[in-house]
């Protein structure tokens, strides 16, 4: 088609009606036009030009003049030669013929294709300003389709009305303009205007008054379409208008306000309206206001832009108010630059079709409301016809409004059903029609674009001859079923994944006690216990008979809604095995209880732990040792009676303690603290004794066997302790010890009286015997004989000082307890001093005194002054040859103790040869120098005796020092 | 000093009389020499050349060098003299503890009897 008539409305008609249709010339040589049904049904080229367009020309041309009542077109379609029906029309100045084939009713006069034109029914649209002068000036125009007719929108900015119009007209509009004006309310009129150089003209003007910022009214929006020719079909002065409105359809349409700008004869017959009654009115006017009407308005509104036309099943409100049904199908209009400019409506009768369907409706009520209430569609699909009936809420079902068309569709495969499904549900029917039933789920696709799932049930009935003629079936909508059924799936996948990967068992049973359900972990766990159990056992068959009925008792009580835990044991031979089991009740969608879900942990270890710990705790409460029993850190749990029997603490002051922090006291050695943290972290059981005390402070000795207990993976879980006390042990072993030490001196005491006895009491008697033996000797005269009498003599002497030191020694020793008499320090040396003043005088011995912290002290009076009188004669007995003797004597006070030191300038000592043999008896150092090796041994015997101590440090050839500690 | 033939140490000169007396009276040695200090006779042995006494007797309980610790220092010494103990002592682990010692051929207690001398007389004539 040409450019110039591509957008009208005519052309709108022509291309978007549902017909095929095309125009031939007046010779049926040539075709002119087709639209787009046509050429979808015909897969003809759009391109007139091209070669296959001519090639078909001719077939189809060919085709069409032949006589054969029925023929067979390309696509394979039936077609009656009939239902061709001819018109002539004009076609861009030439006589045409428009052909169109029915497909309704070849019967049906009412239902014959129309044609349909409209023109120049666009709006233009004039901005004028109010002048101070109170001229109107056009300062915005926009003319649309008209610009090219009249004038350009260049041409009339800026110009004022009277430079457009006569006179006649300039006040005409004035006078509308006025009336805007000061009613401040849009103005409509059919202005019937001459315009200069155009001649007479027909326009539908709508004045809208506008305001300014100030508020006062300045503009005024003057929109308008020429009608120029509408009225003059009305007039019957359009050959167009009068085919318009020869057809058996209502033609009307609108601007984009919905103002009527034109209606066939058609539609005013019918409405019962003058057609220039209707011309200006609302659209509205002549349709029933309904929801449906909204939706179809806004459906027209969203399909605009896809130059889709929108059909819609409505009431026609005639000029008495009665109603008609209409099937309406409704085009934009566009103008040449492809602006929206109206509407235009087709309108079918549906009465008739009406009719039909309400007898149908009467037949078939009762199946309908049974199939609406169960959201069914029964359908026949004709093998013949290809038609598909429907009886139902179709429209309910699918969610359409094109029930009409819906109903006429013979592709309902092809189109409707969801490509995925498309081949199965061919293939269903393909079988259906060698007998086979027909079931089948699938999607279909809704106008509006919805998938619904769709369940359809359907039967073969075939004629005598066994040839299947159609097939009938009930359809039901199963969307939300199937919706249901994915969220159900889904969320059990959720759940199955969710149970699967938790680490706690979970079993589900039935009210049967059938297992229904369990997870991976419970399968494992029991597969542990050397259990296999599966889905659909009586789960009752694992457990010991003797747990049934308690185990009974909780499911009855899950099964009443209530949740409880129990612990029950297995049905496995050898040993006890332990499950705690949680019972819950497990909930139905509809809130109903259908079985019991089970949680379950295995707590055989943990029971064999209590029972041990039973065992234990049986034992430990009787037990006279203490008994603690702690956690891994080491935190009292329980204690025993024996444990407060020693250490004084009942159970409820030490609980939740460390045993540690009152185990070890002040007095506990370090070493032994150290060494039970060891233990304690070396997880193994260890023993070890303690000095403490108990809550009263008495001292107290603890042996402590510390015996950890661990679980499978050698975690510490608990640590019992055995405490007992064992003070009296202790004591005891340190009484031993002393009398061990005591026994030792004795030994060493007895061996220095066997050396006494063996050495120096042997010694003159071995001198004695030899002198006495020379003295026998022929050969010794009476001189030599003499001298020999002289040293036996010297040698019993020695016997019997041997003797007395002997005694003496003795006499220390058995007087240990000799009572101690107060004594000052300066007395008994100034006696000494006075004892040994020949020896001091003969050496010129210098005897300070200087320094006395301790006056005196209670002590054995004849020991103390032998000691300091042997330690003063021994400094002047080993003084060096060529020195004077010096002795210095101090008293100090340590504390606890009176120390009194002796020091020298004397020969002195080499200590570390001889420290070991020091104070021993009858030891001599010294051999140039007279002495029995009696002093020291003395002076420490006698110290002993009164509970002190010596100590003494020396140099050779520098001097000794002697210190003596005794009581205070 | 020349080197006597029989060397006596002992802390006693009442014993050390008796010895000389009865070695020469019972014609064993005329040639004896007494130590009243161990270290001094240790201290005599060290600087003797060539000859070397044919005996020694040797009380153990002496003052500061006892009979002990001359023992001790004596192995250094190289010397093959004899050594003949002479104690007063009668304690048998005092017999014993000599015995352990290579150079100890004999342990007397005092005083020196018959039986005790003729060991000591063989001992000086084999040395000759």
């Amino acid at each position: 088609m040409e450019n110039s008539e591509e957008n009208s409305a005519e052309h709108i008609l022509f291309e978007l009606n549902s017909l095929p249709m095309w125009i031939y010339d007046e010779n049926h040589q040539k075709i002119l036009a087709t639209n787009l049904a046509f050429r979808l049904k015909y897969s003809f080229p759009e391109d007139l030009s091209s070669e296959l367009r001519k090639n078909y020309k001719t077939t189809f041309c060919e085709y069409l003049n032949s006589n054969i009542s029925q023929q067979i077109d390309s696509t394979g379609t039936l077609l009656n030669v009939e239902d061709i029906l001819e018109y002539p029309i004009q076609w861009k100045g030439l006589q045409a013929k428009l052909l169109y084939i029915n497909q309704i009713s070849t019967k049906d006069k009412s239902k014959q294709i129309h044609l349909e034109t409209l023109k120049k029914n666009q709006n233009f649209v004039v901005i004028l300003e109010l002048g101070a002068n109170g001229r109107y000036e056009i300062v915005e125009a926009s003319l649309g389709k008209y610009e090219a007719e009249y004038w350009s929108d260049f041409q009339i900015v800026g110009k004022k009305i009277n430079q457009l119009f006569n006179d006649e007209t300039v006040s005409f509009l004035k006078q509308k303009l006025q009336l805007s004006l000061d009613n401040n309310k849009t103005v409509q009129f059919n202005f019937h205007g001459s315009f200069k150089g155009l001649g007479k003209k027909i326009y539908q003007i709508t004045l809208e008054p506008k305001s300014d910022e100030t508020g006062l009214i300045k503009y005024f929006a003057c929109t308008g379409s020429d009608i120029t020719e509408q009225y003059r079909a009305v007039e019957g002065q359009s050959f167009q208008a009068k085919i318009i409105d020869s057809i058996g359809q209502g033609i009307i349409s609108c601007d984009l306000n919905g103002n009527i700008n034109f209606v066939n004869e058609h539609t005013s017959r019918v409405l019962q309206y003058e057609p220039e009654e209707l011309l200006g009115k609302n659209i509205i006017t002549v349709f029933e206001h309904s929801s449906e009407l909204d939706a179809f308005f806004f459906q027209l509104g969203k399909r605009l832009n896809n130059n889709e036309s929108v059909s819609i099943e409505t009431k026609m409100r005639r000029k008495d108010g009665h109603l008609l049904s209409y099937l309406v199908t409704t085009s934009a209009i566009f103008n040449k630059k492809g602006k929206l400019i109206g509407f235009v409506g087709v309108g079918t009768d549906l009465s008739e079709i009406k009719e039909k369907e309400a007898e149908l409706k009467r037949k078939t009520n009762q199946l309908k409301y049974a199939l609406e209430s169960a959201g069914m569609v029964s359908w026949v699909y004709d093998l013949d016809t290809g038609e598909i009936q429907r009886i139902g809420p179709v429209s309910k079902l699918l969610n359409i409004q094109k029930r009409a068309q819906f109903l006429s569709s013979p592709e309902f495969v092809e189109t409707v059903i969801h490509p995925i499904d498309r081949e199965r549900v061919g293939k269903a029917m393909e079988d259906a029609k060698k007998g086979k039933p027909f079931f089948e789920i699938y999607r279909i696709i809704t106008p509006n674009g919805e998938t619904k799932w769709v369940e359809d049930t359907g039967k073969m009935e075939f004629d005598e001859k066994g040839k299947p003629i159609r097939l009938g079936g009930i359809m039901q909508d199963v969307t939300a079923e199937k919706i249901k059924e994915q969220i159900i799936r889904e969320s059990e996948f959720t759940l199955n994944s969710l149970l699967n990967n938790t680490s706690q068992a979970f079993f589900l049973l039935d009210k049967e006690q059938t297992i229904l359900k369990l997870n991976l972990e419970a399968k494992n766990l029991f597969l542990k216990q050397g259990i296999k159990i599966e889905e659909g056992q009586k789960f009752t068959s694992i457990l010991k008979l003797k747990e049934i009925e308690a185990f009974n008792l909780h499911f009855q009580k899950a099964l009443k809604g209530i949740s409880s835990e129990t612990q029950t044991s297995l049905m496995v031979d050898d040993e006890d095995r332990y499950l705690s089991l949680n019972y819950n009740p497990a909930y139905s969608d509809t809130d109903e209880i259908t079985g019991v879900v089970f949680s379950v942990t295995d707590i055989t270890e943990n029971k064999k732990y209590q029972k041990e710990l039973e065992k234990l705790s049986l034992v430990a409460s009787k037990t006279v040792n203490g008994v603690v029993i702690m956690d891994a850190e080491g935190m009292i749990e329980w204690v025993n009676e024996g444990f407060t029997r020693i250490t004084k603490y009942a159970l409820d002051e030490v609980i939740g303690q460390s045993r540690a922090s009152f185990l070890i006291g002040s007095e506990t050695e370090m070493s032994t603290v150290n060494q039970y943290f060891k233990n304690i972290e070396s997880k193994k059981s260890f023993s070890i004794e303690l000095f403490t005390h108990d809550k009263l402070g008495n001292h107290l000795w603890l042996n402590i066997n510390i015996t950890p207990i661990l679980n499978k993976d050698g975690e510490v879980k608990k640590m019992i302790a055995i405490e007992s006390d064992v003070t009296d042990k202790k004591m005891r072993e340190e009484e031993r010890v002393k009398l061990i030490d005591e026994l030792t001196k004795q030994n060493t005491n007895l061996k220095q009286f066997s050396y006494i006895v063996s050495h120096n009491i042997r010694k003159p008697v071995a001198n004695i015997l030899g002198l006495y033996a020379l003295m026998g000797m022929e050969d010794v005269d009476g001189k030599e004989k003499e001298e020999l009498i002289s040293y036996i003599g010297n040698s019993i002497v020695e016997l019997d000082q041997v003797i007395n030191d002997l005694n003496n020694i003795l006499d220390i020793r058995d007087n240990f307890d000799q009572t101690k008499t107060y004594l000052k320090f300066e007395t008994v040396f100034q006696k000494v001093k006075n004892d040994l003043k020949e020896e001091i005088k003969k050496n010129k011995t210098e005897i300070i005194i200087d320094q006395i912290d301790v006056e005196g002290i209670a002590t054995i009076p004849g020991y103390f002054q032998s000691i300091i009188y042997n330690l003063i004669s021994n400094s002047i007995k080993y003084r060096q040859p060529q020195i004077e003797p010096k002795i210095e004597i101090k008293v100090l006070d340590k504390g606890e103790f009176a120390e009194i030191v002796v020091s020298d300038n004397g020969l002195g000592m080499n200590l570390p040869q001889i420290q070991s043999s020091l104070f021993g008896l009858y030891k001599r150092f010294h051999h140039h120098i007279e002495g029995k090796g009696l002093g020291l041994y003395m002076i420490k015997t006698q110290t002993e005796a009164m509970g002190g101590k010596i100590e003494v440090s020396s140099k050779v050839d520098e001097g000794t020092t002697f210190s003596v500690l005794l009581k205070k | 000093m020349t080197v006597p033939e029989v060397l006596i140490i002992d802390d006693d000169p009442i014993n050390n009389l008796i010895c000389e007396k009865i070695l020469q009276i019972k014609g064993i040695s005329s040639n004896s020499f007494s130590f009243t200090s161990a270290s001094k006779a240790l201290d005599f042995l060290a600087q003797i050349k060539g000859e070397t006494p044919a005996a020694i007797l040797l009380d153990l309980n002496l003052p500061e060098v006892d009979g002990w610790q001359f023992l001790e220092k004596f192995k250094s010494l190289n010397i093959k003299t004899p050594i003949f103990i002479l104690t007063s002592s009668i304690d048998p682990r005092d017999k014993n503890r000599s015995e352990t010692y290579k150079d100890v051929k004999g342990f007397f207690t005092k005083p020196l009897i018959d039986g005790n001398l003729e060991i000591i007389r063989d001992t000086i004539n084999q040395a000759v």
